[in-house]
């Protein structure tokens, strides 16, 4: 049969389901038929008399399948592929998108067993033999045009990443930061093309190297932010920062929460999550006097609290700002948050504060830092990092 | 049991219900091996079991790489993406 007949055939068996009463025989015989014969998901999400939880199914291969050929994970998505059940037309699909992930995984005996799962009577079934010979369980002995160029594109050599990345150790041995900074930022730039997530991974590396080696991390901040957005920038680069500087650390993650505030999307368990976040690094740096630092904190907890009472109105007014800002971000965690953790660490802080000074919630040096007229002109020990809050 | 991302263990999403990583958990209790891996899985039901709870370990679980040969085995070493066109049009 060529192409032409099968297609022809394929939209007569599609046209005459869709015009089928659900539930009946032919309903049932078409669609056991349409199961092995579907070749393109999409095709179904766009047609017309599709029912609405078909159109549904349709949607969610077609996002995996995208999501998964081009290596994005789409938790959503995948979430709600656990729901198209055996005796849906998709079911085989749903089969291959698991078996696709699971292959590039590595996991194999996964892959195996969603693979055993396609019909051979379904076209999909040529994907068996193309992934069992990617994964040199099986070779196909007569491979066509099509098949070799696809199989040759999945593990087209890129020999090329590892002279970067040759390049940047190089770098850093010789302590070359200018070569340093540029090749990492174009290395993330590559990356974040096809692999997002590993993209992520390597902008913690290179934040957290450049601290390490006192190297600005100003253009590789800049480049996350062109890359993964503000929100998602300030994340990793708290992440990257909470081991050497808790600190500044703190201070990106609260950028990160105010630029989320910003956003129309956060939910109050996100925001909780974030404050407990803030909390916890509160709790290690409690102590720190630095003046710019404090002042940078200070500035920071004001544009925080400023979007905090505009999204949630109520929920934070009840806490006012205090001198001790460690101290305010403790006690406001416990307003959004409820994590037995954060309530521990105000009731320690209001036992600690009330053992030093008897009834005030903040220690007289901390106070006397973050006011204004007690913060130097210029420093010699300000951090690189706070530079970008300037 | 890979437990480097509970999310995809658990098939779930910062926007599950809990009642869907309830399910998940029952299901993956139903599969454990040992009673090891029972309260392993018990342990990191946990670390999810809440919506606040599932943002937070949305927030801190991306891990940097300790080293940079880690990008070679995680890029270099793994099969390319190439998109769904290509997957697409074996089937043509």
């Amino acid at each position: 049969m060529n192409r032409e007949t099968t297609k022809t055939k394929n939209d007569q068996s599609l046209k005459k389901f869709l015009s089928s009463v659900p539930g009946s025989s032919e309903y049932i015989t078409l669609r056991n038929e349409l199961k092995c014969q579907l070749t393109d998901p999409g095709s179904l999400e766009k047609a017309d008399r599709v029912t609405g939880d078909l159109r549904e199914e349709a949607r969610t291969i077609s996002d995996a399948f995208e999501a998964i050929t081009n290596g994005m994970y789409n938790p959503e998505v995948f979430s709600n592929m656990k729901d198209i059940p055996e005796n849906s037309l998709f079911y085989y699909w749903r089969e291959l998108i698991y078996a696709i992930k699971a292959f590039y995984e590595k996991d194999y005996t996964e892959m195996e067993n969603r693979l055993e799962k396609i019909e051979p009577e379904s076209p999909l079934s040529l994907f068996k033999s193309l992934l069992y010979h990617l994964t040199g369980k099986n070779f196909i002995k007569n491979i066509n045009i099509r098949q070799k160029s696809f199989i040759d594109n999945i593990i087209k050599d890129r020999s090329f990443i590892r002279s970067v990345i040759e390049q940047i150790v190089d770098s850093l041995e010789y302590e070359m930061e200018d070569l340093f900074l540029e090749t990492t930022d174009l290395l993330l730039q590559d990356l974040n093309k096809n692999y997002s997530e590993t993209a992520g991974r390597f902008a913690i590396w290179s934040i957290k190297t450049a601290s390490r080696y006192k190297y600005s991390p100003t253009d590789l901040i800049a480049t996350c932010r062109k890359s993964f957005g503000n929100t998602e920038a300030y994340r990793l680069t708290a992440i990257a920062l909470s081991n050497e500087e808790p600190d500044i650390s703190l201070l990106f993650w609260i950028q990160s929460l105010i630029s989320k505030l910003k956003s129309v999307d956060i939910t109050i368990h996100e925001t909780a999550a974030y404050m407990t976040i803030i909390s916890r690094a509160a709790e290690i740096i409690k102590n720190s006097s630095d003046t710019y630092y404090l002042e940078s904190l200070n500035e920071l907890i004001k544009s925080m609290k400023y979007e905090l009472d505009n999204k949630f109105a109520g929920i934070s007014s009840n806490t006012e700002i205090e001198n001790n800002p460690f101290a305010f971000l403790i006690r406001l965690s416990t307003n959004y948050s409820s994590l037995e953790e954060n309530k521990v660490r105000l009731t320690t802080l209001n036992a600690n504060s009330g053992k030093k000074t008897g009834k005030n919630t903040y220690s007289k040096d901390v106070k006397s830092c973050v006011s204004p007229e007690n913060i130097p002109k210029t420093s010699s020990n300000k951090p690189i990092q706070l530079g970008l809050f300037d | 049991m890979k437990t480097d991302n509970l999310f995809r263990l658990f098939n779930i999403s910062t926007d599950s219900e809990d009642y869907e990583v309830e399910e998940s958990f029952q299901k993956l209790i139903k599969k454990a091996a040992s009673d090891s891996e029972k309260i392993e899985v018990s342990e990191i039901f946990h670390l999810i079991d809440t919506k606040e709870k599932r943002y937070l370990y949305f927030l801190t679980s991306t891990k940097g790489f300790e080293d940079i040969s880690e990008l070679d085995n995680a890029i270099i070493s793994r099969p390319n993406y190439i998109g769904p066109r290509q997957w697409l049009e074996l089937l043509d």
